[in-house]
């Protein structure tokens, strides 16, 4: 984590305005001061990297390909994870 | 406009991921909003990357403080002096400097006598060194300044250049104002941390080789 002591980015912020970044939402001022970030803080650079690949996988899944077959979930695969869901829900008292 | 561009291994641009190959334009998606960015040799310091490359860009070209920004632009040769020899060298250039600092603070925490140590030696010692010292006799700019000397000696040691350059920077920046600024302080220290950074770009471009674009 790194301390802004002028104008620079902080972890945080960064973390805050990462959509608004990726959805390409942000003037070119503030794109500069976080793209500035991003080469100095390796944790940073990492979490958009994992974010921008998160995003690559869910357009795909959201946009198959026409000739793409349909999966089909297994029953039990479908069971356990529903069973998960739930156990999470509940530990959460919702 | 002959420029400098740093790009991953294999010309990957670092942020749009757009792959650049040397000779082949490319077109900025919408200028200047999201135009071709490119350097001047001296904001080179604020975008370190793995790769270095001439570039050539189009007009029109748009200042701005730490890059340029063009229509379009291409690689035209690696700038293959940016290798290990002159990373160490631009890190050894910084910790020189840093240590300067931290000797004017009289935070105990440098030996006089040990400047000019090279980074790796200096981080061996620190520990010890760091054993010696009493934090709670030093005031909160000194243990600012000790903390942020240990994170630049860490980085250098490690390689990681980008991060070392930038605490370097953040180092000059408590020097002058202290670890947290008033409002009527942040320019000063903003100021202070560019001035490092022009430090930093004038080693890189003795050690390249390079005329300012």
């Amino acid at each position: 984590m790194t301390r802004a002591l002028s104008d620079e980015f902080r972890c945080q912020e960064l973390v805050e305005l990462v959509t608004t970044y990726l959805d390409g939402a942000m003037g070119i001022d503030e794109r500069t001061r976080f793209e500035q970030h991003l080469t100095y803080c390796g944790g940073c650079h990492a979490y958009v990297g994992q974010l921008r690949a998160q995003r690559r996988v869910l357009a795909a899944l959201r946009d198959p390909p026409p000739d793409a077959a349909p999966v089909d979930v297994p029953d039990s695969t479908r069971a356990t994870l529903l069973d998960a869901f739930r156990a999470w829900k509940q530990g959460r008292g919702e | 406009m002959r420029a400098f561009k740093f790009t991953r291994t294999g010309g990957v641009a670092p942020f749009t991921e757009v792959v650049w190959r040397p000779g082949v334009w490319v077109d900025a998606v919408e200028f200047p909003d999201r135009g071709v960015h490119a350097l001047r040799a001296e904001h080179l310091p604020y975008w370190l990357g793995e790769e270095l490359w001439e570039v050539d860009l189009s007009e029109p070209i748009v200042e701005r403080p730490t890059q340029l920004v063009a229509s379009r632009g291409r690689l035209v040769r690696e700038v293959v002096a940016w290798n290990a020899d002159t990373r160490a060298a631009l890190l050894d250039d910084l910790v020189e400097r840093a240590t300067h600092r931290l000797a004017r603070a009289d935070a105990g925490f440098v030996d006089p006598g040990g400047l000019g140590m090279s980074a790796p030696d200096r981080f061996a010692i620190r520990r010890d060194v760091a054993r010696a010292i009493d934090l709670d006799a030093l005031d909160a700019r000194q243990r600012a300044l000790v903390g942020c000397y240990c994170s630049v000696l860490g980085a250098a040691l490690k390689g990681f250049v980008p991060a070392a350059a930038f605490i370097a920077s953040s180092l000059a920046a408590i020097e002058a104002t202290g670890p947290e600024p008033s409002d009527a302080l942040r320019a000063a220290a903003a100021e202070a941390a560019r001035t490092e950074r022009t430090a930093q770009a004038a080693s890189l471009g003795q050690a390249l080789g390079l005329a300012s674009a």
